[in-house]
């Protein structure tokens, strides 16, 4: 017998009571911890996808919408670029490699992103470098081969030009790990392209795809979207002609929905960016710039959300004090019997103490555990939603969390346990109880 | 060897001072049984409460084995009740919640030197509950109930028992058997046995009964 186990066996009597307070504290705790580890985690989730380039190039327009478009195939595409810019562009000075992409399609809910096979060759992820087929490989079409096969289309002495006449475009895609695994497909499958990006029923069964690889898994949007070679997109029926009419002029339809760019180095950098956005047709943003605003928008938010999360553990402690404070009165004779049997008003005065201490550290260790449950389920649902994998790992910083609640526990319970302290054993015992 | 000099308790309830406890000399020697009597509120439990250490006189000297108890601080008078008194209730104040065994566990807890659980048992083996150790204190008969409270009251060899009506809840056969077991381990280890009761037929048994108002 000592002075843990009477604590414990005291919590252990009171279940209920000790269940309820101990529930209210994890609930705060829970999502105290939730909101922290999902926002840094997915910060830096985003943050690993943002890396896949330097430089992001579209439409003049909103630029945290281009970058959402673009690398996260989030929302639509703001405008689109002429290849007369993309070609300027990627001739500039200082330009390592710069990959057109083509945007508004769909499969199944998964985005259709027309690239080159630069894209394949050039992308980069941090912490896992270029990307690597599980199956299959890349479809053979370059930039330059988009360029020149794109004049060849749009180019004035070839203007009306039928694409059933060309024989350079090939109907072939590639898939990302995620899309191969959801919709069971394999390499030598086809997929018919749906027009648009939302639910639509309209079809392009002019251009079903051939799939010729799938991709690894790489943790970012990249495995949730199907890509097709890029001249694909201006060849599908409708394509040119509808959105000419749907936006009156407002968009080249001939264009390209934005431009993946990366620099030879960090002068070229910000060179480069000053060059596009003196442009009248152009705009460039970095990608990390972008997500590091977005995440500080949110995270005024979400520290609101904190501060509520910790009024909640607090309303929980004073439960853990009003609850021992209304045992107070029963437990009068208990203490008053301990004190006859030598123990001191201290020794009472810690026994009520820890039992709040206990009372909160079991609420605090619970409220982490379920925490980092959430967070697992909400990233497989942010995984499945943006294809941004984040790591949620607990750290330090929640074992310092259990110590402090742990410790404000201790302090909630220095009232009732001042009031155990105060008992009167001579008193107490006196009654005939 | 225990000496009283003039002391003296008041309780005050408003301006209204009530004298509780008023004893000019007392002495009880090592060993003795005492048994102390009196009408209702005459003092009793307070005297012993005063002995215990549990309640501070207004005035004079208690001084057990050379030490003035009233001198000490409330954590030394703590210290001295877990080291040297063994307390007996009349309702025995089990602690529910814990076993008989953990019962008398709790006696040794706030004494100095380790608690030992192997103690406890043998000591509630000697008051006959060997069979009884992990029983809960309402899965026990009312004699059991006593037993355990004995057994802790005596686990840590006390020099002084200080017993408050321990028969008062008893039958007539119980209380026999229990003041026998009482005797018994005060008288193993020389305790000095003082015990406040109403029932005469129970106070002739000790070696002297004092009665509460002519302590004065």
């Amino acid at each position: 017998m000592n002075i843990v186990k009477i604590v414990v066996r005291n919590v252990k009597r009171r279940r209920l009571s000790t269940s309820l307070t101990a529930a209210s504290v994890a609930l705060g705790v829970a999502l105290f911890v939730a909101i922290g580890v999902l926002r840094q985690a997915s910060e830096q989730g985003f943050q690993r996808t943002a890396g896949i380039c330097d430089t992001i190039v579209g439409a003049k327009g909103d630029s945290l919408q281009l970058s959402l478009n673009t690398l996260y195939h989030m929302g639509f595409s703001a405008g689109n670029i002429s290849l007369d810019s993309f070609n300027d562009i990627r001739n500039q000075d200082g330009v390592a490699w710069a990959a057109p992409i083509a945007l508004g399609d769909s499969y199944r809910s998964h985005r259709i992103v027309g690239v080159s096979s630069e894209f394949f060759e050039q992308i980069n992820i941090a912490g896992s470098g270029g990307l690597s087929f599980s199956e299959g490989g890349p479809f053979d079409f370059s930039t330059d081969q988009f360029v020149e096969e794109h004049e060849h289309l749009f180019g004035e002495q070839h203007a009306g030009h039928d694409h059933e006449d060309d024989e350079h475009v090939s109907y072939q895609a590639v898939i990302g790990a995620n899309v191969a695994t959801k919709l069971l497909l394999k390499v030598g499958d086809k997929i018919v392209p749906t027009h648009g990006v939302e639910q639509s029923t309209e079809q392009h069964h002019d251009a079903a795809s051939e799939i010729v690889g799938i991709l690894e898994s790489t943790g970012t949007p990249i495995d949730r979207a199907i890509y097709i070679p890029i001249i694909a997109y201006y060849k599908m029926e409708g394509h040119v002609t509808d959105h000419e009419a749907e936006l009156e002029g407002t968009r080249d339809a001939r264009g390209i929905s934005a431009i993946m760019l990366s620099t030879k180095s960090g002068y070229y950098r910000q060179q480069i960016y000053r060059n596009i956005n003196n442009r009248l047709d152009a705009m460039a943003v970095f990608p990390s710039i972008e997500m590091r605003k977005l995440f500080k928008l949110i995270g005024s938010g979400d520290m609101v959300l904190r501060i509520i999360s910790l009024l909640v553990v607090v309303v929980a402690l004073i439960g853990v004090l009003v609850s021992l404070y209304n045992a107070m009165g029963a437990r009068r004779k208990e203490f008053a019997i301990l004190r006859a049997l030598g123990a001191s008003r201290r020794s009472v005065m810690i026994i009520v103490s820890l039992e709040s201490a206990i009372i909160a550290f079991i609420g605090a260790v619970f409220g982490v555990l379920l925490a980092s449950l959430a967070a697992l389920v909400l990233a497989t649902e942010l995984h499945a939603f943006s294809g941004v994998t984040i790591n949620v790992s607990l750290g330090v910083e929640e074992i310092y969390l259990i110590a402090i609640v742990t410790l404000a526990g201790a302090l909630a319970g220095l009232i009732p346990a001042l009031e155990a302290y105060r008992t009167e054993a001579a008193k107490q015992l006196s009654s005939n109880v | 060897m225990i000496k009283l000099n003039n002391v003296r308790k008041d309780y005050r309830s408003g301006n209204n001072i009530t004298t509780i406890v008023d004893v000019d000399e007392l002495n009880i020697s090592t060993g003795e049984k005492i048994a102390i009597v009196g009408a209702s509120g005459s003092g009793k439990t307070t005297l012993l409460n005063l002995l215990s250490g549990l309640v501070v006189a207004d005035q004079g000297q208690i001084v057990i084995d050379g030490q003035d108890i009233a001198a000490l601080s409330e954590s030394m008078r703590d210290r001295f009740r877990a080291n040297n008194i063994g307390y007996l209730f009349q309702n025995f104040h089990l602690l529910d919640g814990y076993s008989a065994l953990e019962n008398v566990e709790l006696g040794m807890l706030f004494a100095s030197g380790a608690v030992k659980r192997q103690q406890a048992t043998e000591q509630l083996t000697r008051l006959g509950l060997g069979e009884r150790l992990h029983h809960q204190p309402s899965e026990l008969s009312i004699g059991q109930q006593a037993r355990v409270a004995l057994a802790r009251a005596t686990v840590n060899n006390p020099k002084i028992i200080l017993a408050d009506e321990p028969t008062g809840a008893l039958d007539s056969e119980s209380a026999r058997e229990a003041l026998d077991l009482l005797f018994e381990q005060s008288a193993s280890h020389n305790s000095t046995l003082i015990c406040v009761t109403h029932d005469k037929s129970v106070a002739a048994n000790f070696d002297r009964i004092l009665e509460m108002g002519q302590l004065q």
